[in-house]
């Protein structure tokens, strides 16, 4: 950053350096920067540290019993089969059983789609929520001096993410912009594409804003020529950040009016997605999906910190569960027309005592789960199976915890290359320290094929 | 030429693609010409040998199409004019440029398409600088490199952004009299929460409710029944009278009115054309000795306005003008109090003397806003009560709307953005609290029908509201104090406890959720000196801290709450008198087959009835079980063969219905209970197992002891037959497995006395509080950051309420620990100065070293009390109120920050001098992302830039302007355009654009952007030119109200 500011300041330039006056994004749907890259993603951030064993149950250890988890404890009853005689998967998680076992859509049975991904952390695991979820949303643990995410990167990486037509290649549906997707060139982040609009009517919002056709000479006028001509602000490393989300709020206003204006979005395949926020969030993403060029889109599923009162099935812990996997089965349906160039993930910061503590909760521990849905995934369930979990493994980390045996990155690592097809190389410099890391503990890097 | 047109299908875009990211070339122009060729010009930076004009369809295809291409010399910058002849079916197009001599293959690759016009001494560029730059004199400036604020508009100007809200007028003035040192000296004092308030704008009235305790005696229950009269017409005057006598006028319940579904009577009459804007009702009661009554209240749902009377004079009204209104008078606002779960007490004492011996009436006359609002109600309660009394916070909304009002209004500002600070560093979430009560054993005994239910909700909203409001009031009386107070305050608040799981933090299994956090968040910083053995350690001192309720009058003040804590729960059973005990009487059926069952043989409840014929049942004496050697009648064959077992009690109350009869029930492994044919409760192993379960359910969770259950049969009072008659007890007692080792049911019903210092934990007349529990201490030994020069040995044997001095003992050392120093200096110079500091850069020295110098003196401070870590001074050292020249007053600091949601809301209400707040601010921090007292995470919100901007934030901000210089309600205050431009004497958009210039910018604003800010004022909503001063009054004023709302979206407002 500090070079093109220089730049800017040397040349005195009007509209130098990234503060280039931004193009109006009127049409419907812009392509992709890259041609024939329709690979896209879908995140979904666990907030809070997701209680891993009780999501996938490792029934065929013995630990995992009514001693260790007097009240969180699940019997067969609130548990269901994943066909390898070990794993079994909390029965509020039923619908994942749809791109699981997806007979009802591909009229074939068997693990389907989805990807159930044991044991997953990294190195020197901090249990700290706020390190931890941003060292997993860097893609760098352990290293604070990286300041753009882990999906900024991976599109910064691939193609000129400072080009119009890529101005909205990737989104948040949050309030506050995920530290994933955040970067130097701001992606855009809303709640709600038919309430991202100014006040007023249509005439007001266009001039409040700036827009055509008087604006096409200079920087443009309104709210978008006050955020497109040089900053005043020249003593703040965040001039021109300001600078750069006015202009990203302001293509993000057309595109999502365009969006908007298609019309009322119906799911399709008959797709219900789950009741809340999470749901509202996903069929938004499936909705951009559809209809504007975004290639990547995050979201956060709050309320996983079960320090009390976790529950079972019915309780905290199996909504929430039963949200995320009505929201995986919901974008499965709903996304067939492009399953195979989709993929959903869910991520957290970390799992938790394998021990339940006095609040009927768990604390924060290590290793947690994570799963990958979509059409090119191969399904099953990884990393947790007679063959690889010994008799005790629940406590395998300091006598409290669940040791990972897969680094997270090795996952992406997979989706990145075989998905988003990454040359091998580019991986170091989209997870820097990737290389290192992956020669210092192999086995964490062992690629799981889930891909 | 003329202006470009464009249609539906030529929508053009621009792009900008450049071969070198920092040297881009710039579309300053685009045009069609009479020919309908296209035309643009762009200009371009010296260094390029060839320039294209591409262009991509309509819709885009993947491909860009170059369709101009030319030579430049390269030594020269230039201006480039492409013509582009047939530009039909293109969306996009972008100038490109290239340092190769070979041009590229063009549709149009002649000079006649591109002419390259050199522009000597770099082109036009350098004019571009913004207004306070000026010409950089070469070279490669700093980027960061700005004056320090030097004038003495920029030294209040940043001063007021830092330790206040933003400049106001009158703390603008402020300053200018007492001087930069005598104002920062000024604002070092601070003045408690309880005083009275430096300003009328701070209502306490709107924010606070004055809660009785006690029986309410009701002189009119809610839902009376009143005499009313439809206003079609005035009513006869003296209709508000005692002895007025209403024949002809309607009767029904309250609450009256229509709309909201809620009312007893409706009146689908009312609304429309046809319809009537009032409604006069009157009720009629007999007071027998009016002198004897005690703190007379008013209570009452009104919606939209209503004037009162007692005895025919008038005592109380809301939203209403005119003595009396007419009966076609509108109520002057819409709104009223719709909100029925929370009805406005209006204090009445003062008319007591107007209620008479005999018969009195009560009379209100309540209207309308407009013959076409959606609803009325009316919904009355008059009543009295014993003192003593006591305020509480009316709810969240009018928690945030204080902090707020205090934020723009409070003289003392640095004190409340302070306050601000460190609620928002000890974070705790109201939402949290609520779903704590709600899943309350205590409170969730009384949830037992929808209105039960309703009061609780609305009750259990207040206490946790009240909890947050208990916080914040500390921190804001203690903002400058010592930070030792506000961190001890903090672990021992009821807000905290319940927040981060300290009050289920038990002896055998610790929870670290605040032992985490404490050193993560409150005190050291994350990883810094602690270890995870650390957390665990400081857990176990946390074993047995929780909260109970208290009464008002005997609340312990802070800090002897903390260091000599209540140990007794909110109830402690004073004596207990056994009504049914352990013994003889019982009938036992072992569960080897259901007792009785329907016709589709599905077990039901019938043996649990009085009329049950249970002879055939075995006699015996209770406990019953087998395995621990304490039971009375021993189920010997049960293990191996059965899971359940049946008993049935026939008995005769001896006590009075109304004392205090629990049952009591110790049990393993489950139970379910019965009182005359109705359950009445259920062990936790039980739930979710059907009604009842069948004889060969099993429990969960297998116990080595039993436990214990308490019933309140208070709640089951309908139930119980007075003496002679009898009663049934019938109880299920369930093991987990055949194989278990044992169980037990011993069931006892006695009546309790308390002690006197027992409050209900339920009872709405008490506040919450810290209470340390001895029995769930870990009294083993705790060794803390071991083998470092503050390690701390915490001894074995710390029993009884000795125990608490674990954890506060470690509390208070932490103000001596250089994690804590570092990390609280460098987050209070996060806020007051720059975020381009942190713990790592600062231990790493990577950070700027005026700032690491500053994060130094402000340590040396925290030092140089004899007790350390005294906010005052710290602050103070921060300032340098004396010389003015350390960061905090250099160019690092001056306009650097990007401000927090709430500090861009409070200061854009002190800029614009609103009026007054409404309690709507609450979902104005809603929208812009920072919902105050109702955070999730424990991080509380960032101070750091990266934090606010992003596209929804900025959105939010904007409209949030627009809205407050529209004059909407949803902007959470009032203002007004006009008295605003009096008031500054602003007449015309320069003026305006200085003024904001001056106090808020501190004419740093660009020319551009006051090009800007000026255009939009002299263009239609076209965009097309349509002067000023051209317009009507009430057009240019609305133009300069939307003038205000695009400074206040400018850029430069979003930084403080």
């Amino acid at each position: 950053m500090n070079t093109s500011r220089r730049q800017f300041l040397r040349n005195g330039a009007l509209f130098g350096g990234a503060l280039g006056f931004q193009p109006f994004l009127l049409n419907d749907k812009l392509n992709a920067a890259e041609p024939g890259d329709n690979k896209k993603l879908i995140f979904i951030f666990q907030r809070g540290g997701n209680d891993g064993i009780n999501t996938i149950i490792p029934r065929g250890d013995s630990e995992y019993n009514t001693t260790n988890r007097p009240s969180l404890y699940l019997p067969e009853s609130d548990s269901l089969d994943l066909g390898n005689g070990f794993a079994q998967l909390n029965s509020a998680m039923t619908p994942m059983m749809s791109l699981y076992n997806s007979s009802q859509l591909t009229g074939t049975a068997g693990p389907g789609n989805l990807a159930v991904i044991h044991r997953v952390g990294y190195a020197n695991q901090s249990r700290s929520h706020f390190d931890s979820q941003g060292y997993w949303e860097k893609g760098v643990p352990r290293d604070k001096s990286v300041k753009d995410g882990l999906f900024y990167r991976q599109l910064a990486k691939t193609r000129d993410i400072t080009s119009p037509e890529n101005a909205f290649i990737a989104a948040s549906i949050s309030g506050s912009q995920l530290e994933a997707l955040q970067g130097e060139h701001p992606f855009p982040n809303f709640r709600e594409a038919d309430d991202f609009a100014f006040l007023g009517d249509d005439d007001q919002k266009s001039k409040f804003l700036g827009e055509l056709p008087s604006a096409l000479k200079d920087h443009g006028k309104g709210v978008r020529g006050l955020y497109s001509t040089p900053s005043s602000l020249r003593n703040s490393r965040y001039a021109d950040l300001v600078n750069q989300t006015g202009q990203a709020m302001s293509n993000t206003l057309g595109t999502l009016k365009s969006a908007v204006n298609q019309g009322p979005y119906v799911p399709a395949n008959g797709a219900v997605y789950p009741d809340g926020s999470l749901g509202e969030k996903l069929m938004e993403a499936a909705m951009l999906m559809k209809r504007t060029p975004v290639r990547v889109v995050g979201v956060n599923k709050g309320g996983f910190d079960t320090h009390g009162n976790q529950g079972g099935v019915d309780g905290k812990h199996g909504d929430l569960l039963g949200d995320i996997a009505q929201g995986f089965q919901a974008l499965y349906l709903d996304l067939q027309d492009q399953w195979e160039d989709i993929i959903v993930v869910t991520m957290t910061e970390f799992g938790r005592t394998s021990k339940e503590n006095g609040g009927g909760g768990t604390d924060h521990a290590e290793a947690s789960t994570m799963f990958v849905g979509g059409g090119g995934v191969n399904g099953g369930v990884y990393n947790c199976d007679s063959t690889t979990w010994s008799d005790g493994d629940m406590f395998s980390k300091r006598g409290r915890y669940l040791a990972r045996v897969t680094d997270f990155r090795a996952i992406f690592g997979e989706i990145f290359t075989k998905h988003f097809g990454n040359e091998t190389a580019l991986l170091d410099s989209v997870m820097p320290g990737y290389r290192e890391a992956a020669d210092d503990v192999p086995g964490d890097f062992r690629q799981l094929g889930i891909l | 030429m003329k202006r470009f047109a464009f249609s539906a299908t030529a929508v053009l875009c621009l792009g900008l693609i450049f071969a070198h990211a920092q040297d881009r070339p710039q579309i300053t122009a685009i045009s069609m010409d009479d020919a309908r060729q296209l035309v643009v010009q762009a200009e371009v930076p010296a260094g390029y040998r060839h320039a294209t004009l591409q262009a991509n369809g309509a819709p885009l295809d993947q491909s860009w199409e170059t369709m101009v291409a030319g030579p430049m010399n390269g030594d020269e910058a230039a201006l480039l004019t492409f013509t582009l002849p047939d530009p039909s079916g293109f969306a996009l197009i972008r100038v490109t440029l290239g340092e190769s001599t070979t041009i590229p293959a063009a549709k149009y690759a002649d000079e006649r398409w591109l002419h390259v016009e050199y522009l000597p001494n770099g082109g036009s560029g350098g004019s571009g600088s913004g207004g306070s730059g000026g010409a950089d004199g070469g070279g490669d400036p700093d980027p960061y490199e700005n004056p320090a604020p030097a004038s003495k508009t920029e030294k209040i100007g940043h001063l007021l952004n830092r330790i206040a809200y933003g400049p106001s007028k009158a703390s603008y003035n402020k300053v200018e009299e007492l001087g930069i040192k005598g104002y920062i000296e000024d604002q070092l004092t601070t003045r408690p929460m309880s005083a009275p308030q430096s300003t009328q704008s701070i209502k306490a009235d709107d924010y606070f409710q004055t809660f009785v305790p006690g029986e309410e005696t009701y002189l009119i229950e809610e839902g009376a029944t009143w005499t009313f009269f439809k206003g079609r017409q005035e009513p006869p005057s003296n209709w508000q009278d005692v002895d007025f006598e209403a024949f002809f006028w309607e009767k029904g319940p309250a609450g009256i009115g229509y709309g909201d579904g809620d009312d007893a009577t409706v009146l689908d009459d009312m609304r429309g054309n046809d319809g009537y804007l009032s409604l006069y009702a009157r009720h009629t009661f007999s007071v027998e000795n009016p002198a004897t009554l005690e703190n007379v209240r008013l209570r009452i749902s009104y919606d939209d306005g209503f004037v009162a009377y007692l005895n025919g004079q008038e005592f109380a009204r809301a939203n209403m003008e005119g003595n009396p209104p007419a009966f076609d008078d509108g109520a002057q606002s819409t709104g009223g109090n719709v909100d029925d779960s929370n009805p406005n007490e209006f204090n009445v004492d003062d008319f007591r003397s107007l209620l008479r011996e005999g018969e009195n009436v009560l009379a209100v006359q309540v209207h309308n806003f407009n013959n076409s609002s959606s609803d009325l109600s009316f919904s009355p309660a008059f009543y009295h009560a014993p003192s003593p009394s006591f305020q509480t916070i009316r709810g969240l909304d009018e928690l945030q709307e204080l902090v707020h009002a205090q934020g723009v209004y409070s003289d003392r500002q640095f004190q409340v953005v302070l306050a601000d600070f460190w609620e928002n560093h000890f974070t705790t979430d109201a939402n949290k609290l609520e779903d704590h009560l709600e899943d309350h054993e205590a409170y969730e005994r009384l949830m037992t029908s929808d209105a039960a239910n309703r009061r609780l909700y609305a009750q259990i909203d207040r206490e946790a509201a009240q909890m947050e409001f208990q916080e914040y009031a500390f921190f804001h009386d203690h903002a400058l104090g010592h930070f030792g107070d506000l961190l001890l305050y903090s672990a021992t608040s009821p807000a905290m406890l319940i927040y981060l799981d300290n009050v289920v933090n038990l002896k055998d299994s610790p929870n670290e959720n605040y032992a985490r956090e404490i050193l993560e968040l409150y005190a050291f910083g994350v990883d810094n000196r602690y270890t995870q053995g650390d957390i665990e350690q400081l857990a176990k001192c946390f074993t047995g801290w929780t909260v109970r309720k208290v009464r008002p009058e005997s609340m312990k003040p802070f800090p002897e709450v903390a260091r000599n804590p209540y140990t007794t729960p909110s109830l402690t059973i004073g004596s207990e008198t056994p009504m049914l005990d352990l013994g003889p009487g019982w009938r036992f059926l072992k569960g080897t087959q259901e007792p009785s069952t329907n016709a589709a043989g599905e077990p039901t409840i019938a043996w649990t009835q009085p009329n049950y014929d249970d002879s055939g049942w075995t006699e015996g004496a209770s406990g019953i079980g087998y395995g621990d050697g304490d039971d009375a009648t021993v189920l010997d064959d049960m293990r191996g063969n059965y899971l359940s077992a049946y008993a049935r009690r026939e008995f005769v109350l001896e006590a009075g219905l109304d004392d205090e009869l629990v049952l009591d029930v110790a049990y393993d492994d489950g139970y379910v209970a019965y009182l005359n044919g109705e359950e009445i409760g259920r062990s936790s192993t039980m739930r979710n197992y059907g009604s009842p379960p069948a004889f060969n359910t099993s429990s969960r969770n297998h116990q080595d002891e039993a436990a214990h259950d308490t019933i309140f049969l208070a709640n089951y009072r309908d139930l119980l037959k007075p003496a002679p008659e009898v009663n049934v007890l019938a109880l299920q007692v369930h093991n987990t497995s055949l194989t278990s080792s044992d169980l037990t049911l011993a069931p006892r019903i006695v009546s309790r006395s308390y002690t006197e210092d027992s409050i209900d934990e339920t009872s709405a007349a008490g506040l919450w509080s810290f209470r340390f529990h001895p029995e769930q201490h870990d009294t083993d030994e705790k060794l803390l950051f071991e083998g470092t020069p503050h390690q701390m040995l915490l001894p074995a044997g710390r029993t009884g309420a000795e125990g608490v001095n674990d954890a506060i003992d470690v509390i208070d050392a932490m103000i001596n620990h250089p994690s804590t120093q570092e990390f609280i200096v460098i987050k209070l110079v996060n806020k007051l100065v720059s975020d381009e500091i942190s713990l790592a850069s600062y231990h790493n020295a990577t950070a700027p070293t005026e700032l690491i110098a500053l994060v130094d003196q402000g340590i040396a401070a925290w030092t140089s009390t004899a007790r350390p870590g005294h906010i005052g001074t710290i602050v103070r050292a921060l300032l340098d109120s004396t010389d003015q020249n350390n960061a905090f007053w250099s160019g690092i600091a001056y306009r650097s920050k990007v401000k927090s949601a709430v500090e861009y809301v409070n200061s854009t209400m002190r800029a614009l001098d609103v009026i007054q707040l409404n309690d709507r601010v609450s979902e104005v921090n809603e929208d812009l992302g920072m919902i105050i007292f109702e955070r999730e995470e424990p991080d509380g919100f960032p101070e750091e830039a990266t934090g606010w901007m992003d596209t929804q934030g900025l959105l939010e901000r904007i409209k949030f302007g627009q809205a407050l210089t529209r004059g909407l309600n949803r902007s959470g205050a009032s203002w007004d355009t006009a008295s605003f431009l009096k008031e500054n004497t602003l007449t015309s958009p320069q003026d305006v654009i200085d003024h904001f210039n001056r106090f808020y910018f501190q004419d740093h604003l660009t020319k551009e952007n006051q090009a800007i800010l000026l255009d939009y004022v002299n263009t239609d909503t076209a965009c097309l030119p349509s002067l000023w001063s051209a317009q009507s009054a009430a057009m240019k004023r609305n133009r300069l109200r939307d003038l205000i709302g695009l400074i206040l979206a400018s850029p430069d407002f979003q930084f403080q």
